[in-house]
């Protein structure tokens, strides 16, 4: 046992849930505001895309995904407003490339370039095999990440909240939006090496979720959303170390603790709305007694 | 060119994505309709832990998909809200299914080749004893659609009006998404439960910008859908790879050339 907390396979894991937990828990604070949760889904579906043919290529996976997810927001950017509440746009680019991904993952098997469940690593998470290469890459995507949103933090938040306002105030939206973005791309990608493609919304959407149906104030939330994260992280990781049922991969229990959380947290959701309500009520009663 | 009919598996395919496409372009167009396209999304991946639940336990996955997809609709029929919350609500159900599935894996012993057939797609997906299954499940679905098509076509576009005449909506709402979760599962064999969507949306995406009237939408919706499963089918056997990413890759490109069009002609009108 006193070798593997030693073990470079331990701390990989630990070094690399961190970073994406860190690195989600503040995207997907901003994700969350801004209702882009389809967006983001895409943009990991895209990074699934990158990562199988970085595989073929014999790339890095994460450096794969990170380039394509880049490239694609680059290219969609222009579309980020047009594109937002068109779930069937959306979804037809997710759907194309998901399959991409499949392509690619089906001809590096054929071609022996890996194994079937190479492939199953990317879409549900592959913390036990994560590289040491991987994990400093990861470490630079989440400190860029979070420099670049402390230092955008004022203006992200007022766009997010408010964008017309924001905008009359002369705070430059779009290239925010498209900023954030690129952000949210290398985001995603360190989340998607953690917890797969298919699972990124544990740590990407629901912590930030939880923690703004439980506070109302911006900075709160925001601590709250990277503590329910890197929470997530670390106790699915621990799981999975010590449930000693076979081999049942870190990603299982931190998506099932994260749906629990998020579930979890919509009686505060109703609660808070029903006092709004409440409030508002009271003000307009108020003139006439 | 003929002899990729030669294979039983082959026909079988074949006949199965026939029946499926004409189903899926239908359905489509009422999701669409009715702003339901993210349950499209969802219940394929619901299906997934179906399937691979089913084959850790030693049964058809075919079966674990219709029994988790149905459990996944009625599970969304009964959600409230405004469309936002709700589709947020779906995502993280999906989540935890999808966790499901991948304890589903991990538990199986050795590698579980079904549930992993279920998740990509593939040509091999269908048995015979299936094939009949599935021409007997098509049936009663076409059934449904050629009876319900006047009312869920009007309690799509004016739900209220619809109520007011005594049309069920409520009742008609829940049971289009039984019915979409049989189709997904009926789909999951061939393109993959990761790309179930395409085929259920795209078809129906395309024939809805190229035509107003609804009768006509939903019969070019099902051409399309025809036309991209042989298509795929196609180009899968002649090229040994999996016949989704050939569904997502022409649907892709179908929708883009329509959009582009779209543009260019909006351009020169003005």
């Amino acid at each position: 046992m006193t070798s593997f907390w030693t073990s470079a396979l331990f701390w990989n894991a630990v070094a690399g849930a961190t970073a994406a937990a860190l690195a989600a828990g503040a995207a997907g604070f901003f994700l969350s505001l801004r209702a882009l949760a389809f967006t983001g889904e895409a943009l990991t579906d895209i990074g699934f895309a990158g990562a199988s043919g970085a595989a073929l290529a014999g790339v890095n996976p994460l450096a794969g995904m990170a380039g394509f997810s880049l490239l694609a927001v680059l290219g969609l950017g222009s579309l980020n407003d047009r594109l937002k509440g068109r779930d069937i746009e959306t979804g037809i680019v997710l759907s194309f490339a998901l399959g991409l991904g499949v392509l690619f993952l089906n001809l590096s098997t054929q071609s022996g370039a890996s194994h079937a469940s190479w492939g199953l690593g990317l879409l549900f998470g592959s913390l036990a095999s994560i590289t040491t290469g991987s994990v400093i890459l990861a470490g630079v995507f989440c400190v860029v990440s979070l420099t670049v949103l402390a230092l955008l933090f004022r203006p992200l938040l007022f766009a997010s909240m408010d964008p017309i306002l924001a905008q009359s105030r002369g705070v430059p939206v779009k290239a925010l939006a498209l900023g954030f973005l690129l952000i949210l791309a290398l985001a995603a990608s360190v989340t998607l090496l953690v917890v797969g493609a298919l699972l990124t919304s544990a740590l990407l959407i629901a912590p930030a979720t939880a923690a703004l149906n439980f506070f109302r104030r911006p900075y709160q939330a925001l601590a709250a959303s990277l503590l329910f994260a890197v929470g997530i992280a670390w106790v699915g990781l621990a799981a999975a170390f010590f449930v000693p049922m076979g081999h049942i991969p870190a990603s299982f229990f931190m998506a099932i603790l994260s749906a629990g959380l998020y579930f979890a947290s919509l009686p505060a959701r109703s609660q808070r709305r029903r006092d709004t309500v409440r409030c508002q009520h009271s003000r307009e009663v108020t003139p006439q007694e | 060119m003929m002899t990729i009919f030669h294979f039983e598996f082959m026909r079988n395919a074949f006949l199965a994505a026939t029946l499926v496409a004409a189903l899926g372009g239908v359905t489509g167009f009422f999701l669409i309709q009715r702003g339901m396209t993210f349950a499209g999304h969802a219940l394929p991946g619901i299906g997934f832990a179906g399937a691979a639940g089913a084959v850790w336990l030693g049964f058809s996955p075919l079966a674990g998909l219709v029994v988790f997809t149905l459990a996944g609709a009625g599970g969304i029929a009964k959600l409230k809200g405004d469309p936002r919350e709700r589709d947020l609500h779906i995502g993280m159900i999906l989540v935890t299914a999808l966790a499901l599935g991948l304890l589903f894996l991990s538990l199986y012993p050795g590698f579980a080749e079904p549930a992993y057939a279920i998740l990509f797609g593939s040509l091999l997906g269908i048995s015979q004893g299936e094939t009949q299954v599935m021409a007997l499940g098509s049936l009663a679905l076409g059934l449904f659609f050629v009876f319900a098509f006047r009312p869920l076509l009007f309690a799509s576009f004016d739900p209220q009006a619809a109520g007011a005449r005594g049309v069920p909506t409520r009742t008609l709402g829940a049971a289009l998404l039984v019915v979409t979760a049989l189709v997904v599962a009926l789909c999951a064999p061939i393109t993959g439960t990761l790309l179930v969507f395409t085929l259920l949306v795209a078809p129906a995406a395309i024939a809805t910008r190229l035509t107003a009237s609804p009768l006509k939408a939903v019969l070019l919706s099902v051409a399309l859908a025809e036309v991209l499963v042989w298509t795929a089918l196609t180009l899968a056997y002649f090229w040994n790879s999996v016949p989704g990413f050939f569904v997502a890759a022409l649907a892709f490109l179908v929708y883009l050339a329509v959009r582009l069009v779209e543009a260019y002609r909006h351009r020169r009108v003005k």
